[in-house]
């Protein structure tokens, strides 16, 4: 038996994770592999999932994937903003040698990355105040961040950013600790937050991803037809993925019946966001040329 | 072989090793049993998830205010002020006990340091003046649960760790039930006074009403600073925590001064208090793994869906399984073991996880005043030198008035759940 | 063998009171950076990061340096508390029973803290978390991971202390 570690709610329409993981199980069970989902949490948290894999308790979990940057840097600049402008460029990346890059330095500590779900369009600014139409806008917002990283976005953004903690954050919006924060178009109507934000700004900041992993000590345990069958069964996963983010030009729409105001940047305005963040890139800790890598894998 | 399990239970419960303890090896004696044996090499990793958890954070921090409080002379202050409003009506006393517990809860976030700081000073007071040492025994248990009800709330923090539900949220819906119980404990409290014809306080004897409250003004603000600095915004739940400590440790300073001992002695009775009950998580976090593997939950909600009790009829199951659970066992166990079965359950059948958690929390908290295990009776029955079984007859009136006070809380939602919406802290 | 006993049960009542302390640092510790969190939101411009961070990982510490403790003063929540207090004949068999009981459920804890499940060093959970970084501060997990097998083998020495020092008491006659 597989068991698939699920991170989302089992939502074929709304989580882009879930549509990974579903093809993914369906093509096993469908080749002779039998796989069971387990709900998102019953197996633990992040920390939990990635413990459990590394120690060949756990074959597959769908994780956070700065979590499994942690064990190899090459991941890391998939979560910085305005690096990657769209999914086809990462794809093309990944393809070009990265992945294998990636999983040099995973699978000696027990895990194989095989693939990266897209989990909806790319992240922009929630706020609770008014509209933001270019980065001055933000000036009077404080902003929850949940890194050191995204302090440093906000920064050169020109504005402040406050550390919350994600339970914490639906009390911080409606008291006023925090005024916004950065997430992908959906999470404020999966996560119940459309009573107080009320502004979307799609600044497409970056992808939000999740990098699926499996147990090395389980696949090496594996036949190479069924290492082949695996594989596979990643493969049209993805597509399934990239075919279903293909179909959300919809999530827009979704917000605003969600009574949400959302703005669109002008391409001046979105320029001037891309510019004002390109210092991050070099302020992050990243393995030895990892950029360069990444830059010379997209082809550009 | 799995028969084994229940036969080892009851042996490790005979021997008296700690709850935690007896289900930790319970649960790993099922690993085995299961053929799960290998997962246990999950164990460290799991325990170190369930206890460093953010929202628990404000646990540790609310049980030392509360310590800190309880050696200050903070108590002494409160129920001046409730004499002052209260002690000249007829069996006075006995209001001034529900007031101060009242006033106390806004600072502490235990029933049990209500308890046992109360059962030391207005027991004596009450036998003074006339009323049985068994009715201000009675009294004393009863009134202490509105301690955790009221905020701040140390079983609310942990029941909105396990549930991710917002505990600016929970503290907030607390405030009315914690008002609506003390209501009711004055009625019933003055229908004895009539009937017993217990005493009032003589005119010269409660303290005047504004010197009295200039002095608790310290111990009166905390409460405000607490809960108003979570709903205006100033701070999260857990760094009101922390300020709260900081309050304490000044009130405690300025009515009878804090000795260096006493701070060390706080924060030992913390440190222990917080691992006995971190022990406890770790336990049932072992379980709670066990239970995901075999998939034991879906077992469990297709059990109940298929019982077909409809929203009513589960609502009362489910409150006579917590007022069941209460009884028996100690209240973090109780939450860690049955909320992840019974919450989503309940969520399915429109539920509301704030309303959820005030009716839980209230349930369990008249655990603590019933026996076999009713911890606030314990504590009681220990400091006055009553009898543990003839206090918790003497309970028993008071004990159906909160049964009925929670009956009502569970049937009319809105008066949990208007503060927190009011307040906008909640849908 | 007496002397063995009690200098186990020193020893074991020795580092409680270093633990003791360690928990009181701990506490104290937490309460101010929960504290300065709060006051930095509106003194700092930019206000830390890893406040919230560091603050869970000492109550880790401290939870788990007082869950030795408690168990030591014996003061951990029981249905049948007085069982503990029993010093006969029958009071012996359950101090061996309460020490199978807290052994069965501490050993894997403490194994698997320091070894993988293909039985290497390399591979156990102290081990994993010394090649990753915690989130916002410059330390291997490791160093907050290692609560897990100090507070949990305290418990080991003080069941065995306990064990050791009930069987060799002199019977009550
Ligand atoms: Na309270
Ligand atoms: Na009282």
């Amino acid at each position: 038996e597989i068991k698939i570690a699920l991170d989302s709610a089992k939502d074929l329409e709304n989580s882009g994770s879930y549509v990974w993981a579903n093809a993914f199980s369906e093509y096993l069970n469908a080749n002779g592999m039998e796989a069971v989902e387990y709900e998102r949490g019953a197996l633990g948290g992040e920390a939990e999932k990635m413990d459990q894999v590394q120690q060949g308790l756990l074959e597959v979990s769908l994780s956070d994937t700065k979590g499994v940057g942690a064990l190899d840097g090459h991941l890391i600049p998939t979560t910085l903003p305005y690096l990657f402008p769209d999914w086809q460029s990462l794809d093309r990346g990944l393809a070009n040698g990265m992945m294998d890059k990636i999983n040099a330095g995973t699978v000696p500590q027990g895990v194989r990355v095989i693939g990266m779900a897209a989990l909806g369009s790319a992240a922009g600014i929630f706020n609770t105040k008014h509209p933001v139409e270019k980065a001055a806008d933000l000036a009077d917002l404080r902003m929850r961040a949940l890194d050191e990283n995204q302090i440093g976005v906000y920064k050169l953004w020109g504005t402040n950013g406050t550390i919350v903690a994600w339970d914490e954050v639906p009390n911080a919006l409606q008291t006023g600790i925090a005024d916004g924060y950065i997430n992908p178009p959906m999470v404020p109507i999966m996560f119940g937050h459309t009573g107080f934000i009320k502004y979307f700004t799609n600044a497409k900041v970056g992808l939000g991803s999740r990098t699926i992993i499996v147990s090395e000590d389980w696949y090496q345990g594996l036949s190479a037809e069924q290492q082949a069958i695996v594989m596979d069964a990643a493969k049209a996963a993805t597509e399934a993925n990239r075919a279903w983010l293909a179909t959300r030009s919809a999530e827009m729409d979704k917000l605003r019946e969600a009574g949400i105001e959302v703005t669109e940047l002008t391409p001046e305005a979105w320029a001037e966001f891309k510019a004002l963040s390109a210092p991050l890139h070099n302020m992050v800790p990243l393995p030895e040329g990892a950029l360069a890598a990444w830059q010379a894998a997209i082809g550009e | 072989m799995i028969w084994l399990v229940p036969i080892l239970l009851a042996v490790l419960l005979a021997s008296g090793l700690g709850l935690a303890y007896v289900v930790g090896a319970t649960a790993v004696v099922s690993f085995l049993m299961t053929e799960n044996a290998r997962y246990l090499a999950i164990l460290p990793q799991k325990v170190f998830s369930q206890i460093s958890v953010f929202a628990l954070l404000s646990m540790p921090l609310f049980i030392l205010a509360g310590e800190l409080m309880n050696r200050g002379g903070v108590t002494k202050a409160l129920i001046d002020v409730s004499m002052a409003m209260v002690g000249r009506i007829r069996g006075g006393l006995g209001h001034v006990n529900i007031m101060t517990s009242v006033f106390f809860a806004g600072i502490s976030g235990s029933a049990v340091a209500d308890a046992a700081s109360l059962s030391n000073t207005l027991v004596p007071a009450m036998e003074q003046r006339g009323y049985t040492r068994l009715y201000a025994g009675a009294i004393t248990a009863a009134s202490s649960i509105i301690g955790p009800i009221v905020p701040p709330s140390i079983i609310l923090i942990f029941y909105g760790a396990i549930m991710q539900t917002s505990v600016a949220a929970l503290f907030v819906a607390g405030i009315l039930p914690g008002l609506l119980l003390a209501c009711a404990l004055f009625a019933l409290n003055g229908y004895y006074a009539v009937r017993d014809d217990h005493p009032r306080i003589e005119k010269g004897e409660a303290p005047p009403i504004l010197p009295a409250i200039a002095r608790a003004l310290p111990a009166l603000l905390l409460p405000l600073i607490i809960v108003g600095g979570i709903v205006l915004g100033w701070m999260t739940p857990t760094e009101a925590a922390a300020v709260a400590v900081i309050v304490a440790a000044l009130a405690a300073i300025f009515y009878e001064g804090l000795k260096l001992e006493d701070v060390v002695e706080s924060l030992r009775r913390t440190a222990m208090l917080t691992g006995s009950i971190f022990v406890v998580l770790c336990a049932i976090a072992a379980f709670g793994h066990l239970a995901s593997l075999e998939k034991v939950p879906q077992a469990i909600s297709a059990l109940i869906t298929d019982l077909g009790l409809g929203p009513v009829g589960f609502m009362l199951a489910m409150n006579l399984l917590f007022i069941l659970a209460g009884m028996f066992l100690d209240i973090p166990m109780a939450l860690a073991l049955l909320v992840p079965l019974v919450a989503p359950v309940a969520l399915a059948n429109g539920a509301d996880p704030v309303h959820l958690g005030i009716v839980i929390c209230f349930n369990l908290t008249i655990g603590l005043v019933s026996p076999p295990m009713g911890g606030c009776l314990l504590i009681v029955s220990t400091v006055t030198g009553l009898n543990y079984w003839t206090l918790a007859r003497a309970v028993i009136p008071f004990v159906l008035v909160e049964i009925l006070v929670l009956g009502v809380l569970v049937f009319v939602p809105e008066i949990s759940l208007y503060l927190p919406r009011a307040f906008g802290l909640w849908n | 063998m007496r002397a063995a006993v009690s200098w186990l049960d020193r020893f074991s009542a020795f580092l409680n009171r270093v633990a003791l302390w360690g928990a009181v640092l701990a506490v104290a510790s937490l309460v101010l950076i929960a504290g300065w969190q709060a006051a930095a939101r509106y003194l700092l411009d930019q206000p830390p990061a890893w406040t919230e961070e560091l603050a869970r990982y000492l109550m880790v510490w401290a939870g788990l340096l007082g869950a030795s403790c408690a168990f030591r003063f014996r003061v951990d929540p029981s249905l049948f508390p007085a069982a503990r207090e029993r010093t006969d004949g029958v009071g012996r068999v359950y101090a061996v029973v309460r020490a199978i009981g807290a052994f069965i459920f501490v050993a894997p804890i403490l194994w698997y803290s320091l070894y993988g499940l293909n039985g290497k060093i390399a591979s156990g959970y102290i081990a994993r978390n010394a090649r990753v970084t915690a989130e916002t501060l410059d330390v291997p997990m490791s160093v907050f991971a290692m609560a897990i097998p100090i507070g949990f083998g305290l418990i080991m020495l003080h069941l065995l202390a306990n064990l050791s020092t009930a069987l060799m008491q002199p019977k009550e006659t």
